[in-house]
């Protein structure tokens, strides 16, 4: 240690020091003699010669005992001064690391704390109290899972809990934290155990991701995707007022021509006949299809928040099939329909996921337009996996071109002269969100299959 | 229902040679048979067919009688059907419904002769009318030729 030491001070130690012990050695040797010289000086009156030979004796003696003391300490004691130096040193480097490493714990981007077994605060850097929304030093002491969102509180004590007896050494999870104003705070949780050198646990290191922030922006994309489906929506159904208008139209037609009949066999006096019976049943049937046709209409106009539950993927594109019947009518082709049973849930927005199958079905449609005979236009749905559901439009229409091809999801291009083409790229978006993919693929016989996958409720419980 | 057709006949002192038929041809069948029913109050039978050529296979010509007939039937639309009677000499009197009323198919109607062109959902009142009107015509026409025979 001693002779590896690089302080240029070090090197003058030894020599100073040892003047200095020299010096005292030889001060206290002088006041030594002075004391017994005066003292021998009263017993010597009688025995002359004898003081000076022990004069010179023990001057040499003190000569002696000072060279060697001299070069003993100039050897071995300057270590020690050697070590005094490296142990400051050592000292102001750990200072200087300790200081650095409160620099880089204050300042990590990431919230992190740190806390004893029992989950008390021991210290919190800026960005944990930044995201908790307390001042510098207020979150020491505290516990963590008073900080925990009321529901996810039972689930960090079992875990600060784990975590302390060592069945854990450490996990991630999402977790919701309470600020000090009351507001939620969303983070992806990190926490491990700290060992110390004898491998026992010490206190757990806590790091939080944000994610309010990106918890926000996916709320406003699905408010904006919510607009443009139902910008959308509106779109189709604007197009598809012809055949809707029909729809109301022959119930009515019905009814009016039935009331009348049913008038003039009541003026005819004729109100015992079962035929009279008959037009009123007619008429309240005939009212009740046409208010089934608006009932399906208006979960497609209405502007809703967009919210997911768990639906039958059968149930749900058999109502839009009902809507698309007629219009399969009208262009004079032929819809079949090939439902795997039994049918599955899917955690979806109903309304969204309609306007994807209606979309599709109104696109094979016009593909299909004019080509009688070449088939029907099909839709079908099946379960892939335990976890997938598939849905597929399958028309024998044109194709689609290369050129088409590259545009073909891309907003604002329609191959129609009314539309304002936004359909596919809506229906892929909302594909999308909901953890699915939509693509198409071309038939070997002629025409296009559009494909799109929904995770199952089973599936998305997974994620 | 003889009784009836003799009370609400058009011309009082002759009877018809046979019955007039109104035959309704619409893919609807709920327009088809309500249509039927109305006119059976009215003492007039109705026959009704869900396209052209089912109506086509059941037309015999030379009864009294008026055809009233949608637009938008699957293959042959209305008024090609008329056309189509037209051409043949089949003279029946025809009323157009249609429930897309536009002025393009009103137009070709009643180019190729038709008496009237209804939008959907319509007055039945209306229709009723002309139908008797149709009939009235048809049997004074007829009685007139029978005058003019005897």
């Amino acid at each position: 240690m001693a002779g590896k030491s690089t302080a240029s001070r070090g090197s003058l130690y030894p020599l100073r020091n040892a003047v200095l012990f020299t010096g005292a050695y030889l001060v206290l040797s002088f006041f030594y003699f002075w004391l017994s010289g005066a003292f021998a000086a009263r017993l010597a009156r009688s025995v002359g010669e004898l003081r000076r030979l022990e004069l010179v004796e023990e001057l040499g003696f003190v000569v002696l005992t000072s060279l060697l003391l001299f070069a003993f300490s100039w050897k071995y004691l300057g270590h020690i001064a050697d070590d005094i130096a490296e142990c400051q040193r050592i000292e102001e480097h750990l200072r200087q690391r300790e200081e650095l490493f409160e620099l880089e714990f204050e300042n990590a981007p990431l919230a992190i704390v740190t806390c004893d077994l029992k989950g008390r605060v021991s210290s919190a850097n800026r960005a944990a109290c930044h995201l908790l929304g307390f001042a510098n030093g207020e979150l020491a002491g505290l516990r963590l899972t008073d900080l925990t969102h009321p529901d996810d509180r039972p689930r960090s004590l079992e875990m600060i809990a784990r975590l302390a007896r060592g069945e854990v050494t450490r996990y991630t999870e999402k977790r919701r934290y309470l600020r000090r104003d009351g507001s939620v705070a969303h983070g992806m949780l990190h926490a491990a155990v700290v060992h110390g050198t004898e491998g026992e646990s010490r206190m757990l290191v806590v790091q939080v991701e944000d994610h309010t922030a990106r918890l926000e922006a996916e709320q406003e994309a699905d408010q904006l995707r919510e607009r443009l489906a139902h910008v959308g929506r509106l779109s189709t159904l604007g197009e598809m007022a012809a055949g809707i208008a029909h729809e109301i139209n022959q119930p009515l037609t019905a009814i009016t021509i039935y009331a009348r009949a049913c008038q003039r066999m009541i003026r005819a006096g004729k109100t015992a006949e079962p035929q009279l019976v008959e037009a009123l049943d007619k008429v309240s049937a005939q009212a009740k299809r046409a208010g089934e046709v608006i009932r399906r209409l208006r979960s497609l106009i209405r502007k809703h928040d967009s919210h997911r539950e768990s639906v039958d993927v059968n149930e749900l594109v058999s109502d839009v099939v009902q809507l698309a019947e007629t219009e399969s009518r009208l262009r004079g082709v032929g819809l079949r329909v090939e439902l795997e049973e039994p049918s599955v849930a899917v955690v979806a927005d109903g309304v969204q996921i309609q306007q994807v199958v209606l979309n599709l079905l109104r696109n094979g449609m016009e593909a299909m337009e004019g080509s009688e005979g070449a088939g029907d236009l099909v839709l079908r749905t099946a379960v892939r996996r335990e976890s997938e559901v598939e849905v597929a439009v399958t028309d024998r229409g044109t194709g689609v071109s290369e050129e088409l091809e590259e545009q073909l999801f891309h907003p604002f291009v329609t191959t129609k002269d009314s539309g304002m083409g936004i359909g596919l790229s809506i229906c892929r978006s909302i594909v999308e969100s909901h953890g699915g993919k939509l693509w198409f693929t071309r038939n070997l016989d002629g025409g296009t299959t559009f494909r799109f996958t929904l995770p199952t409720a089973i599936g998305a419980a997974h994620d | 229902m003889t009784e009836q057709n003799r009370k609400t006949a058009g011309s009082p002192s002759k009877r018809s040679p046979s019955k007039p038929m109104v035959y309704v041809v619409d893919p609807d069948e709920v327009v088809r048979e309500s249509l039927r029913v109305l006119l059976a109050t009215f003492g007039v039978t109705a026959e009704g067919f869900p396209d052209a050529e089912a109506f086509l296979a059941a037309f015999e010509s030379g009864r009294p009688g008026c055809l009233v007939t949608e637009v938008d039937l699957p293959g042959r639309d209305g008024v090609a059907l008329i056309e189509h009677l037209n051409a043949r000499d089949l003279s029946l009197p025809a009323i157009v419904v249609a429930r897309n009323a536009d002025v393009g198919s009103a137009v070709r109607a009643m180019r190729a002769g038709a008496v009237d062109y209804l939008e959907k959902p319509f007055v039945d009142r209306v229709l009723v009318e002309r139908l008797f009107q149709v009939l009235a015509h048809q049997s004074a026409a007829a009685s007139c030729a029978g005058k003019v025979l005897s």
